[in-house]
């Protein structure tokens, strides 16, 4: 997603909205804080290091096993950005997933995963469980999950609290998980799309 | 026909003899677009690909696309233009093959184009910018959906531009609807002109996989001066060297023009000549990327398909070219 600076905000209208928040919430900042990297999906990925924003893992398939695999215009929830894309390329099994790990956190605090825009191309698969387009997040031995359907964005939540590790791993899955029976007019798997865009992790107050 | 002076080798393998052959010899004009019919690789010294924002489609209109956002995005053999449309470019004139070619990747809206600065022209002159353009769908719904045209910077600054009209030739089942799409623009003050050929689809399509028949089709691009009707100057072979079964032969080319090896035993013998085909499976056009052209080869080799080549017998080459029609 594209967001715009309001344009009735000049520099000094944009300071004293800094100063007059900061002041009273410095305590919240920390806790508020995002701490996810490139979460609207603008900057280019994958990237290699997955510490340092989302890394590509082909959990079923390969590079070729998928059409799209990155950024799109379509998976954008709105205002002419970008957002985060899978989608096979054929009509065998496929699954892949983005991935980012976070450091430095609280061990023992709890955190709220959020995505605004988490959505599959096709409901007759999600009904069927042959397409499964969910979120993750992960901590020790801990783990979360929340999916998507194909009838609305979100958006969706959950809460996981941080291992002693203070890591949380996030993992963005399309998963495929049945050869599709198709035709030339008929190509169920072009539908079988997840679309994620403008995700969030802070710990929760 | 230039013929040049016959370089002597050695008595014990023959007279190899070199000519340069003129033909086409019609209206024409040196083409000053590199890689014009995308028959080469892609790349930085000739088309590179650029992804913008979309014009027109709304408030959401995408401001920044991207690779993922096109299934294609460079050059394919389904968006060739024959020279004569509907009529396959077969051998012996099989050497252009490619076109410029995008087609989206999704229902949603995206927005391309191939890009060149052309140099090496005469700042302040007019130039005439063209380029064969169409689209391709089976449904001419579709058409609509996407602006596709040439559009061309010149003048001081490239801040002059000019551009086509959106291109609606759907060439599915009707290869006449490929249309060449003519400007004139001008050099700017360092001599360049910049070409982009657009693909901008702002409108979206309802069904999921019909992005798959959307497409557009950009060959033979050119940029030529205006007013010049002919650039087939005479040439010459600057060098032709044989060293045991090595040969190398070397002409002066006009960039863009079509070369082809011609070669024979008796030069007695006007119906002698035959072209070259190191193999019938490979193409025998040379297409000249500057102003000379170098080619080394093993005549072993070259002559792989000939069972009665004689490597001790005399051979005489002559080079045969062709203009390019934009």
């Amino acid at each position: 997603m594209k967001t715009t600076v309001p344009p009735f905000l000049g520099k000094l209208g944009w300071c004293l909205a800094l100063v007059a928040a900061a002041l009273p919430l410095a305590p919240e900042t920390a806790r508020s804080q995002e701490l996810l990297k490139n979460p609207d999906f603008e900057s280019p990925f994958p990237v290699s290091d997955p510490t340092a924003g989302w890394a590509l893992v082909y959990a079923d398939g390969g590079p070729s096993d998928f059409a799209i695999a990155g950024q799109s215009t379509e998976a954008s929830r709105c205002c002419g950005g970008r957002g985060a894309h899978l989608r096979p390329n054929n009509w065998n099994f496929a699954h892949a997933y983005f991935r980012q790990v976070v450091t430095n956190l609280v061990p023992g605090a709890r955190y709220t995963l959020t995505i605004q825009k988490m959505r599959a191309g096709f409901q007759n698969y999600v009904d069927n469980d042959s397409l499964r387009v969910y979120m993750a997040a992960l901590s020790g031995s801990s783990s979360n999950v929340v999916a998507g359907n194909a009838t609305n964005n979100g958006p969706y939540s959950l809460t996981i609290t941080c291992a002693p590790s203070g890591q949380i791993e996030v993992r963005l899955h399309m998963w495929k998980r049945s050869m599709t029976n198709e035709s030339s007019e008929d190509m169920k798997h072009a539908k079988c799309s997840a679309w994620f865009d403008d995700i969030s992790l802070t710990q929760t107050p | 026909m230039k013929t040049i002076s016959c370089p002597w080798l050695s008595p014990t393998v023959g007279c190899c003899l070199a000519f340069g052959w003129l033909a086409g010899w019609s209206v024409s004009a040196q083409n000053f677009v590199r890689n014009p019919d995308f028959e080469d690789p892609l790349g930085p010294d000739n088309w590179t690909i650029v992804y913008t924002a979309v014009n027109g489609g709304g408030a959401n209109a995408p401001t920044n696309c991207g690779p993922f956002d096109f299934l294609v995005a460079g050059r394919t053999t389904m968006a060739h233009k024959d020279m004569v449309p509907g009529t396959w470019d077969g051998d012996p004139y099989y050497w252009s093959k490619f076109g410029g070619h995008f087609a989206p990747n999704h229902s949603w809206l995206m927005h391309a184009y191939f890009k060149q600065v052309v140099r090496g022209l005469k700042p302040g002159s007019n130039y005439v910018c063209s380029a064969w353009m169409a689209q391709y769908t089976r449904n001419d719904n579709y058409l609509t959906k996407a602006e596709v045209y040439m559009e061309t910077l010149g003048g001081p600054g490239r801040a002059v531009v000019r551009r086509t009209p959106n291109v609606y030739g759907n060439v599915n089942n009707d290869p006449a609807a490929w249309q060449r799409y003519v400007v004139t623009n001008t050099a700017s003050e360092n001599g360049e002109i910049e070409i982009r050929l657009h693909y901008n689809k702002n409108g979206s399509v309802a069904e999921t996989w019909e992005y798959r028949n959307q497409n557009a089709y950009y060959d033979h691009v050119a940029v030529v001066p205006e007013g010049q009707s002919d650039d087939m100057p005479p040439y010459y072979i600057t060098a032709f060297v044989r060293t045991n079964q090595e040969i190398l032969l070397a002409w002066e080319t006009v960039m863009n023009n079509k070369y082809r090896i011609q070669v024979s035993r008796d030069l007695a013998d006007p119906n002698g000549w035959s072209w070259v085909r190191w193999s019938p499976y490979l193409d025998t056009n040379i297409h000249a990327p500057g102003t000379n052209y170098l080619f080394r080869t093993n005549l072993l080799s070259l002559f792989a398909y000939d069972p009665t080549f004689d490597p001790n017998a005399p051979l005489f080459f002559r080079i045969y070219a062709e203009r390019y029609v934009p």
